[in-house]
């Protein structure tokens, strides 16, 4: 059973909807800014790609001005409205339709404000209500509608790519006929704090797949894709935006934080990813890379690219200059751009690259570019923990 | 679609023992000696959960004479709070400054996953559920999916688990979910709110094919968000019993999720009410509340399958099929269907 994309919506440090995303891709136009927002003694020292609202503001914008919500449910839940009308869809229809979200961070942002209270003993909202990575999930499927199957996935930065197989596995098995898939997450001082701690952060804008490469540069956001099968989609007559062709999850299994010299999880990924698509790697006209930006990943990510494409890589990016490392969001994030890529046929470029890493010699692309003939995209996601994701999307 | 498959081992730590009389405050998972089982870097490095995850996972793997295993996926409703207290407090205790990273590193909720893929060397499917009362039974649908897929996998390895810490059981305290000591009692008794925390790490390896040592078989594994009245999770249940050919009178044993918490508890006394003859236990009564106490659930209805509850029923010592059906926070009902055939 074929499954189709008939619904985009994506918040981020590009803007708060997927025209305004649109916008900055092809004007080369980074969201990364010196991090202000988020309460921390980080500030001041990195940029990051914060969304550029108030809770306040996201939640005007989200009609809940009442609700008491976190970010990390604010931002979810614009990008997932976004997505469902944008599908055309409204009140619940009979067609068995699930939500299936990941998050990384869930309410930790929510919680943090409140820790130093519970630990000296004072008052403090119940946090741990919110804490946890499926509350977010509830809400939007509550405010959705969306009853039939809900679940919460989190593999660390694979999360939200992972959500999409499990959604495409759901709708192929014929368990459900529509599934919004995504993630969200919010920006914390946690999170800052923990990639700082392993010395990971870029203070500059993050410059993926150059051989002076710093680090990663955080962001937040969400992103989800209204996911459909072929009759359901074509009996109400849904534009489909792409086609989700082939799907590989693996895990790297070598080490807690670090990637395999060779990348190995990521290209028993792209295999798996490019054998159920039925392709082979040249028919790949862009690939949106992981491409964090540290050392290890752009490293090993680049061995893995050439393991699979040997000598005829693709044009290739990372999009994370545009919009920061979104962690539980990125996949969704990216898949999104990917579809965009795959529907305005643009390759986007690679901010910030100078100079290739000498061990893989990969030179992604650089500028805004027009591919006529682009058919298929396919989007690649790594993560601590050793999960490993790849996604092809193809013209419908 | 109705896929089924077999569990062909499984193993819980869990705060479960059969001659224990019924305990006040956290129900704490009895843990085993861990060292015949995990190496010393395990045994060091890891935290309480991994550990449990790992010594879980490990044991079910020898039980199954399996020695290596394609597929993971595990639900844990909260994943590593321990480490997000430890990073948080950290991090506030040196205001941000040349804060250790390990904790950071142990607060990611797949780090179970993560570890035995790296233990076992399973480059496969590798998946966490964090989802409340979805968790284990999102990681256990999955299984069932992987395993009917054309190019799926032979064995899954399946688990759920999840940790109280002190301070999660402080937080649980402070934000009102939590029974007062003085109504402290069997959960199916509950006429007050609140409910004893549990906790407990649960693996299983579900199998396409039967082995002579298999011990169940899962038949169904159903979902049901946010339901507005009892009726519709009545409802869910008799279709469940409807695809499988049966009725209420041929269910040998229900295990019901009561958690004590006397309002979250109301749709399910109205559901056990619908099924008056049938032998019940009420497994929170062993395991205490937690996200992923289903996990624990189906281990006590293999070993219900093996005969080990001679004190549960006259009727059926030896029943021969189960249905588990769970609630959390009267938000996620659950409803998993296991045989022995």
């Amino acid at each position: 059973m074929e499954v189709y994309v008939t619904g985009i919506g994506m918040i981020s440090a590009l803007g708060a909807n997927v025209p305004t995303a649109l916008d900055g891709l092809k004007l080369g136009r980074s969201g990364l800014r010196p991090l202000h927002r988020v309460a921390t003694r980080l500030q001041g020292r990195y940029v990051a790609g914060e969304v550029a609202f108030s809770d306040n503001e996201l939640a005007m914008r989200a009609a809940l001005p009442d609700a008491d919500l976190t970010r990390t449910t604010l931002l979810g839940y614009l990008a997932a409205s976004e997505a469902w009308q944008q599908a055309g869809l409204g009140a619940a229809d009979t067609n068995r339709t699930g939500f299936i979200s990941a998050s990384t961070v869930g309410g930790t942002g929510h919680a943090e404000q409140h820790y130093q209270d519970f630990l000296d003993q004072k008052p403090t909202p119940a946090f741990i209500d919110t804490y946890d990575n499926g509350d977010s999930t509830e809400f939007i499927s509550r405010r959705l509608g969306i009853r039939d199957f809900v679940t919460t996935v989190n593999t660390a930065c694979a999360s939200s790519a992972n959500a999409i197989v499990l959604g495409t596995r759901l709708i192929q098995q014929g368990v459900l006929d529509r599934v919004v898939v995504g993630g969200t997450d919010a920006l914390a001082r946690f999170t800052l704090n923990g990639f700082n701690s392993l010395l990971l952060l870029d203070p500059t804008p993050c410059k993926p797949f150059d051989a002076q490469r710093k680090g990663i540069n955080l962001g937040e956001g969400a992103a989800y894709l209204v996911l459909e099968s072929e009759a359901v989609a074509r009996q109400r007559g849904a534009r489909p935006w792409a086609r989700l062709s082939g799907y590989g999850l693996t895990n790297d299994a070598h080490h807690q934080t670090a990637s395999s010299p060779n990348g190995y999880g990521l290209q028993l990924a792209m295999r798996q990813a490019l054998r159920r698509a039925d392709l082979a790697p040249a028919a790949i006209g862009y690939l949106n890379a992981h491409g964090t930006g540290t050392a290890n990943n752009d490293v090993t990510e680049g061995q893995a690219i050439r393991e699979v494409f040997a000598d005829a890589v693709p044009p290739f990016s990372s999009t994370k200059p545009f919009t920061g490392h979104t962690l539980g969001a990125a996949g969704a994030i990216e898949a999104v751009i990917s579809v965009l890529a795959l529907t305005h046929r643009l390759i986007w470029p690679n901010l910030n690259f100078e100079e290739p890493i000498a061990d893989h010699g990969l030179v992604p692309a650089q500028a805004l570019h027009v591919a006529p003939g682009l058919q298929h995209v396919l989007s690649t996601s790594a993560a601590m923990g050793g999960s490993c994701c790849a996604l092809v999307f193809s013209k419908p | 679609m109705h896929p089924h498959a077999y569990i062909n081992s499984i193993h819980s730590i869990s705060p479960y023992a059969s001659d224990a009389p019924a305990r006040a405050g956290l129900l704490s998972a009895l843990e085993p000696a861990y060292a015949p089982v995990l190496n010393p870097a395990e045994l060091r490095r890891t935290p309480r959960l991994v550990k449990m995850g790992l010594y879980a996972a490990t044991r079910c793997l020898a039980d199954a004479g399996l020695d290596h295993i394609d597929a993971i996926t595990v639900g844990s409703g909260l994943g590593s709070f321990d480490g997000f207290e430890k990073f948080e407090t950290s991090l506030l205790a040196q205001a941000e400054d040349t804060v250790p990273p390990t904790p950071f590193i142990q607060s990611l909720d797949n780090a179970v996953a993560g570890q035995l893929a790296l233990k076992l060397q399973c480059h496969g499917y590798n998946m966490t559920y964090t989802h409340r009362g979805f968790s284990f039974e999102t990681a256990l649908l999955d299984g069932l999916l992987l395993l009917t897929e054309p190019d799926g996998p032979a064995d899954v390895l399946v688990g759920g688990l999840d940790e109280t810490t002190p301070t999660y059981a402080a937080l649980l305290h402070q934000a009102g979910h939590v029974k007062n000591p003085d109504k402290l009692g069997k959960v199916e008794h509950s006429r007050t709110p609140g409910v004893l925390p549990g906790e407990g790490a649960t693996f299983l390896v579900l199998s396409s094919a039967r082995r002579p040592g298999t011990l169940a078989t899962v038949r169904a594994v159903r979902t049901l968000f946010s339901p507005r009245t009892a009726l519709e999770v009545e409802q869910t249940v008799a279709a469940l019993l409807r695809e499988q050919h049966l009725t209420p009178a041929d269910l040998d044993l229900v295990l019901l999720g009561h958690s004590g918490d006397h309002a979250h508890d109301q749709k399910l006394r109205a559901v056990e009410a619908s099924l008056p003859d049938t032998p019940r236990e009420y497994f929170k009564n062993y395991c205490g509340e937690y996200h992923t106490a289903t996990a624990f659930a189906v281990w006590l209805a293999v070993r219900r399958f093996a005969g080990a509850a001679a004190e549960l029923s006259e009727r059926t010592p030896y029943p021969k099929n189960c249905l588990i059906i769970n609630q959390y926070r009267d938000a996620n009902y659950s409803f998993i269907f296991l045989t022995q055939d």
